[in-house]
Formats: C-alpha cells, structure tokens, sequence
C-alpha cells in the first residue's frame, strides 16, 4: 500500500471528513482507507466493485454521520 | 490534450509507448480498471482486496498472485495457456506482473493482433503487444485464451 495511503489511515478519524470531500469531489479511491478507519462498511455485498454505488453508499454514511455535508 | 502530449507525459511510467504504437479509445471512465475491461466489464472495477471493497469472482481466493487472476479469467472462458500470436478462432487476455510476482495490469488482445488496455485512473488505448512493458506494469507473465464468440 502506498505510504500516503497509509499515513492518512494512521491519521484514523479525524482524516474522515477529508476523504469524503475528496470522495465526492475527485472520486478518489479512498474505499479500503474508510472501512479501515471506521470499522465499518456501508456498502451492500452486490455493489463491491460498482463505483457509482460505492461512492454514494459512503457519502450517505458521512451526512449521516455528520462528516461531509449533504 | 493531444494524444502524442499525453504519451509523453506517462513516458516515465511506461518508456516503451510511444503515439506510433498505441491509439487512443475511450475516455477515463471511473467504473471499471483494467482487470475488469480486459473481461470486458465495464460495471465493476476488479480486484482480489483483501477488505473486501471492488469485485472479485465469486469463489476466487481474494490474493494478488497470478493463480488467482488465472482462476477469475479462467471462469470468464480463458482456460488454455498460448502466446501473443493472433489467431482469429480464439480471444485472448495477458496478465502483467511486477518484478515481485504480484499482478498489476491485464489487457486484451483485439482482432487486428493490437492490445487493449486501460491505463489505471487514465483513458483506455490499444498498443502493440509488449508495449507497457517497463516499471509500471513489470512484463507479461501469462496469457490465456478462450474461443472467439
């Protein structure tokens, strides 16, 4: 894993909010890092690997959970 | 960008391709990599993680070495192991690994003898085989074939 990569998972959950805006902006592949961090996994079983899903399942986490904005 | 200016500007990861060996095909489409459009998927982006997150057959041990990339070809039809040459009764994938052993790339091999590939987080092109070779990708360890639909 790339050290960077790996940094920012060490940074744990103050990093959150700035891997889900990256997320919604940039579509960066930050899906290993937030189920690290989290200990948690929004996406359904079906959606592994579906991108578009993937990326809407944790933006919905994150306003749920308070962490990027709607 | 003009093609030639975005082949000079990924020279260093790939020193072997060059505008007059490769061609531009689609545009970056963020749903699928590389593993997945040499299956021709263009829903999923492939890949054996071991947290679980992009897809992987179903059955297939979830470990980045070559046997299981074999394993999810294979269940795609790509059971017979050949060479590079064209022969049009048969379609034809090449799995890429790193000097570790560990895959990093697959491309698939078009009706003209070209390559198909798409380049990470980048657009989609076709090359001559070989190509790609270089300190991205590694070289090509395996290929597989199946029978042309």
């Amino acid at each position: 894993m790339n050290p960077a990569y790996q940094a920012i998972i060490g940074m744990g959950a103050e990093a959150l909010p700035m891997i889900l805006e990256d997320l919604r902006q940039n579509s960066g592949h930050w899906y290993w890092a937030l189920k690290a961090i989290s200990n948690e996994d929004p996406v359904l079983p079906r959606d592994r690997g579906s991108i578009k899903k993937m990326k809407g399942a944790w933006l919905q986490w994150g306003e749920t959970k308070g962490l990027v904005r709607a | 960008m003009m093609f030639e200016d975005f082949v000079r500007a990924i020279q260093p990861q790939f020193p072997l391709l060059t505008a007059a060996n490769s061609r531009p095909t689609s545009p970056y489409d963020e749903g699928y990599n590389c593993i997945a459009w040499a299956a021709e998927d263009t829903d999923y982006w492939w890949w054996p993680d071991a947290m679980g997150q992009h897809y992987w057959p179903p059955d297939v041990l979830r470990e980045e070495t070559v046997a299981s990339f074999i394993h999810a070809y294979g269940l795609q039809g790509y059971t017979e192991r050949c060479d590079a040459t064209l022969e049009q009764s048969k379609q034809k994938v090449a799995i890429y690994t790193a000097s570790n052993g560990k895959p990093t790339h697959a491309a698939r091999q078009l009706s003209d003898g070209w390559w198909a590939s798409k380049l990470g987080r980048q657009i989609d092109i076709e090359h001559e085989f070989a190509a790609l070779d270089g300190p991205t990708y590694g070289t090509i360890a395996v290929i597989l074939a199946r029978s042309a639909k």
